[in-house]
């Protein structure tokens, strides 16, 4: 007899201990919405440029939080990928004009995706910018363009090199090309963008190395 | 080879007298989570287990528990009033002493596994482990029971709550002190 009191005192005392306090709120709050931010140009992008978009998510606290690098971006439409190429979040025009939809998507939740319609500004003329290559050496090779809307800035995609001397080399690194001029004599550089499209451009620069 | 044989024989001379037993648990359980969250949870603990030696030298227990929460720290949809039912199991090794006064002390060491149910938009289950230590005592009730009061400590570590933007792990502290029944065979 004594001992079932034993034993009840110990369960009662071991429920009483465990009435103590209980966290009743979440701790971490919960995702509410997944956004592609807002672009400044309108999710425009030049020809011969790249788009970087961005993501953020929104949780139910009203906090925000970075999901650019967590989350598929992938183009709307398969047919698509004939105008830009999309690695990872990074838009790049494959050609002179048109305009596709990014999709933002986290393991394919169809509650937790974004869209943007993303225009590409055609280029309208360019040309290779002049540079001191009357000696041999490495010279940076670099050509402008004018765009439709009016804007004229470098020609950084989409384009590539050519020199009517085999001997000399080109390197096109961290975005930027460069040539370098092996011996003398008369050399034509020929810019080409857009290659093996309907915009296919060419221009064409020539020096006297000495 | 005649190591091997060796450390065989050791085992089964060391369980020669192995002996098996059973056992329930009711217990208080108070989790406190570390310093990154001011969280904490009380509730009751159920258990049951099974243990395998020679309790005096050593023996193995394996245990399944049931918590039922109350706190909520995880769940966010409006319609989960607390997070779910938690079920874990452990693995203990038990060293009791018998300095021949009635009762035997135990020491236990071991680690544990478990799940609980939540109501996140990206997840429904949370996984944990922990490492645990405890100590107690079991009380003979003659020759086939005993009666066990006992003290656990946790170390848990939750998988990864996904809040897209990162992953957020947390850790905690879990005292249990319970009371139980064992039978041996």
């Amino acid at each position: 007899m004594n001992l079932i009191k034993i034993l009840l005192s110990i369960v009662t005392i071991i429920f009483f201990i465990s009435c103590g306090e209980n966290t009743t709120k979440t701790v971490t709050s919960d995702i509410k919405e997944l956004n592609i931010d807002p672009d400044d140009d309108g999710y425009k992008v030049h020809s011969t440029s790249m788009l970087e978009l961005s993501a953020t998510i929104t949780y139910q606290d009203g906090n925000y939080g970075d999901a650019t690098n967590s989350i598929s971006w992938k183009l709307y439409n398969r047919d698509d990928y004939n105008i830009i190429n999309l690695d990872a979040n990074i838009v790049y025009p494959v050609l002179n004009s048109g305009r596709v939809t990014v999709n933002a998507i986290y393991k394919d939740l169809a509650d937790f995706n974004d869209s943007v319609s993303i225009e590409i500004i055609p280029l309208v003329d360019f040309y290779i910018v002049p540079f001191d290559a009357n000696t041999t050496g490495t010279h940076i090779l670099k050509a402008k363009g004018n765009f439709e809307d009016g804007v004229n800035k470098k020609v950084t995609y989409n384009i590539s090199w050519s020199s009517s001397e085999d001997d000399d080399e080109i390197v096109f690194e961290n975005n930027i090309a460069t040539i370098d001029i092996d011996g003398t004599g008369k050399r034509t550089i020929t810019a080409s963008i857009f290659s093996g499209t309907d915009d296919e451009n060419n221009q064409t620069i020539t020096y006297l190395i000495k | 080879m005649k190591k091997i044989i060796l450390f065989l024989l050791l085992v089964s001379s060391l369980f020669g007298e192995a002996k098996v037993y059973l056992g329930s648990n009711y217990g208080s359980y108070e989790e406190n989570f570390t310093n990154e969250i001011d969280a904490q949870s009380s509730t009751q603990v159920i258990g049951i287990k099974a243990g395998y030696g020679v309790r005096e030298a050593y023996a193995v227990e394996i245990d399944l528990e049931y918590i039922d929460t109350q706190s909520k720290i995880f769940s966010s949809t409006p319609s989960s009033v607390s997070d779910g039912k938690k079920y874990g199991m452990n693995i203990n090794f038990l060293k009791a002493f018998d300095f021949g006064i009635y009762i035997l002390p135990y020491l236990k060491v071991g680690v544990g596994a478990g799940t609980m149910n939540i109501e996140r938009t990206l997840q429904n289950r949370l996984y944990y482990g922990s490492y645990n230590v405890g100590s107690g005592i079991f009380i003979p009730l003659g020759d086939s029971y005993d009666l066990e009061l006992g003290y656990n400590y946790k170390y848990t570590t939750y998988k990864s709550i996904e809040t897209i933007a990162e992953k957020i792990m947390y850790e905690s502290h879990v005292n249990i002190a319970y009371l139980g029944i064992n039978v041996r065979f």
